[in-house]
């Protein structure tokens, strides 16, 4: 599904050194994988999440997206492929507060082509136990709440992979296991999902870990 | 393609951000509303000169006023008394399509006492085709005629304020009026006509025969103007050409000396009020539209400081797929629904304004629908301007570094 080959992306600002932030990195991810990729802070874990989800372009390498490479593809089309293979959860939630957590999971809906999308943001907030407070705003939900409301979002439109960058950093322990067993559930039902932590414990529930240290990444560690 | 869930989407967010929301629709309600009361008031202001105008001037007139210089204002006419009743008779002797004539001198300020009571009137001498060239309505007793005129008769035809003064609610006709101790028989009452265009209280006038007042009351010869009617509109301008070389013969001016009286047509007229109206029409309508300038300056702004405040959600918008142009037509749905929005409101409270503010100025209240159309596309376009930009700059953002 994900297949990268040596790719690398380098950060450079005036009068300061480059930042290697990804080096020569290698990997396949395959449909209903289960992938946590762990590292330190500024590891580069995240520029490899902002790559994966086609929200950043590399500097060099190859990256096939289900086959196709991203980087003959127009900004049009990546926008696309974002909103209809992609969901992505953020460790700051980045709901929208003035309007509802309905109206926060509908924002994908409003680009995708899908011709009846009635009752699709009912659904799956009802998958992730909100239904009853989808007209709250996110000032009045809690952080674990907030996040499942992001997971929805990032359900809505029904995505091959499930991209999250540290889901449960901003949570107490208590909502994180709540998160993590969403996705436990979301993998089991087929969904792909990629998971940036730097918490071992949570990257222990993946079925695969990969290391990455100062934007290299040293080893596959398969879980069983 | 433009996405209809994008423009829907536009549309709601522009009021979920209600204090920027109001403040931009005060920014350009105001300029509006303004742009609609002045051209509007205009409008209605231009049209009471006109009907004034019509009721002392009508489309077949052509009028011969003593004295050069130009009827403009802050050219005061010097009224030089050399317009001669000959002058008039010769005019119409050699224009042979003058259906009725006027010659009009006024005596302004003359004591006038009857029934014990004494007021301030005007005196005006006037020829007895006056009745039929000012449109008079006797409403008692008569007008006087050609042979009164020809015999200086002391017959006067009096106005209704004089009446009210002077005679009160008693009927005045058959009664006599001393004007500087000369007796004057009343005939006739004429109706209401109210103000000329130069503010005279044409309703406290006193009409008498123009030869009466020539020899009896200003003992003088010459008159201040004449009015003529032809018989067909087309032909005021070339008789007024004609007026001008009879009167310059008659008066030997050489060509190089300017005319020592002036001929008006209605087209002079109405280049005389477009003059006078120009400061309704033009200047006023361009101080209203450097406000309403003003006025989309400030939501450009708005809208530029939305985009700031909101470039984590444009971000997150692009993470789940709005591409740049969804980004681009929303923050321009967003600018413009609002200051459609603000352009309705501002003509809504424009003519709310403007059906007191003609009560107070007492002016007919006109809605000018030039005004209205001049206003809804200015705000259309105010919208999409004030959101091209900040639209632009919204849409060139990148999904990482607005998500940061």
């Amino acid at each position: 599904m994900i297949s990268i080959s040596n790719l690398s992306k380098t950060y450079k600002k005036e009068n300061a050194q480059p930042v290697f932030a990804v080096q020569n990195i290698t990997l396949h991810i395959e449909r209903g994988d289960f992938t946590a990729i762990v590292g330190p802070s500024g590891s580069g874990k995240s520029t490899l999440m902002n790559i994966l989800g086609l929200l950043d372009v590399p500097d060099s390498g190859s990256y096939q997206f289900e086959g196709k490479e991203v980087s003959l593809m127009t900004i049009d089309e990546l926008a696309d492929i974002r909103n209809s293979n992609i969901g992505f959860v953020f460790q700051q939630f980045h709901l929208l507060p003035k309007i509802s957590a309905k109206e926060n999971v509908e924002l994908p809906l409003i680009y995708s082509n899908r011709t009846n999308i009635g009752g699709m943001a009912e659904n799956v907030l009802a998958q992730v136990g909100l239904k009853e407070r989808m007209h709250h705003t996110s000032a009045e939900l809690s952080g674990g709440q907030q996040q499942r409301v992001a997971i929805a979002r990032a359900l809505v439109n029904d995505p091959d992979i499930l991209l999250a960058d540290e889901p449960t950093g901003n949570l107490d322990s208590e909502s994180g296991t709540e998160i993590i067993n969403i996705f436990k559930q979301l993998h089991s039902s087929g969904k792909t999902i990629i998971l940036i932590t730097h918490d071992m414990n949570i990257a222990s529930h993946a079925q695969k870990i990969l290391k990455i240290v100062d934007g290299k990444l040293l080893n596959h560690t398969a879980v069983s | 393609m433009v996405k209809i869930r994008v423009v829907q989407s536009g549309f709601r967010t522009a009021w979920t951000h209600k204090v920027r929301a109001l403040f931009m629709i005060l920014s350009i309600m105001i300029g509006i509303a303004a742009l609609t009361i002045i051209i509007s008031l205009g409008k209605g202001t231009e049209e009471k000169i006109m009907a004034q105008v019509r009721k002392f001037f009508s489309p077949k007139t052509v009028m011969v006023v003593s004295g050069g210089g130009r009827m403009e204002p802050n050219r005061p006419v010097s009224f030089s008394g050399n317009l001669k009743l000959d002058d008039v008779e010769e005019i119409i002797r050699q224009i042979g399509d003058i259906t009725d004539f006027d010659a009009i001198l006024p005596v302004p300020g003359k004591e006038a006492q009857a029934n014990g009571n004494n007021t301030l009137v005007d005196i005006v001498g006037h020829t007895p085709a006056a009745e039929i060239v000012h449109n008079l309505v006797v409403t008692e007793g008569r007008f006087f005629g050609e042979a009164e005129n020809r015999t200086l008769a002391r017959v006067a035809v009096i106005t209704p304020r004089a009446r009210e003064r002077l005679f009160g609610t008693s009927n005045p006709i058959a009664q006599t009026i001393r004007i500087d101790n000369v007796p004057f028989q009343v005939i006739g009452v004429i109706g209401p006509r109210g103000m000329d265009p130069h503010g005279t209280d044409k309703d406290n006038e006193i009409l008498i025969p123009l030869n009466t007042v020539l020899r009896r009351v200003a003992n003088v010869d010459y008159v201040m103007l004449a009015k003529f009617l032809v018989h067909d509109e087309r032909r005021t301008i070339p008789a007024a050409e004609q007026i001008k070389s009879i009167l310059r013969e008659r008066h030997s001016i050489n060509p190089s000396e300017e005319n020592d009286f002036q001929v008006i047509t209605p087209v002079r007229v109405k280049e005389l009020i477009d003059n006078a109206t120009r400061t309704f029409n033009l200047y006023l309508p361009l101080l209203a539209f450097v406000a309403l300038l003003v006025g989309s300056i400030v939501v450009v702004n708005l809208m530029l400081i939305s985009v700031n405040e909101r470039v984590k959600e444009i971000g997150l918008r692009k993470a789940v797929g709005a591409r740049s142009n969804d980004i681009a037509v929303q923050f321009l749905i967003e600018a413009s629904s609002v200051t459609i929005v603000s352009g309705a409101a501002g003509i809504g409270i424009g003519i709310l304004l403007l059906t007191q503010i003609a009560k107070y100025m007492n002016v007919p209240f006109t809605i000018s629908w030039s005004a209205v159309l001049i206003c809804s596309v200015v705000s259309i376009i105010i919208g999409i301007a004030a959101g091209y930009f900040p639209a632009k700059k919204a849409a060139g953002l990148s999904p990482i570094e607005s998500l940061r």
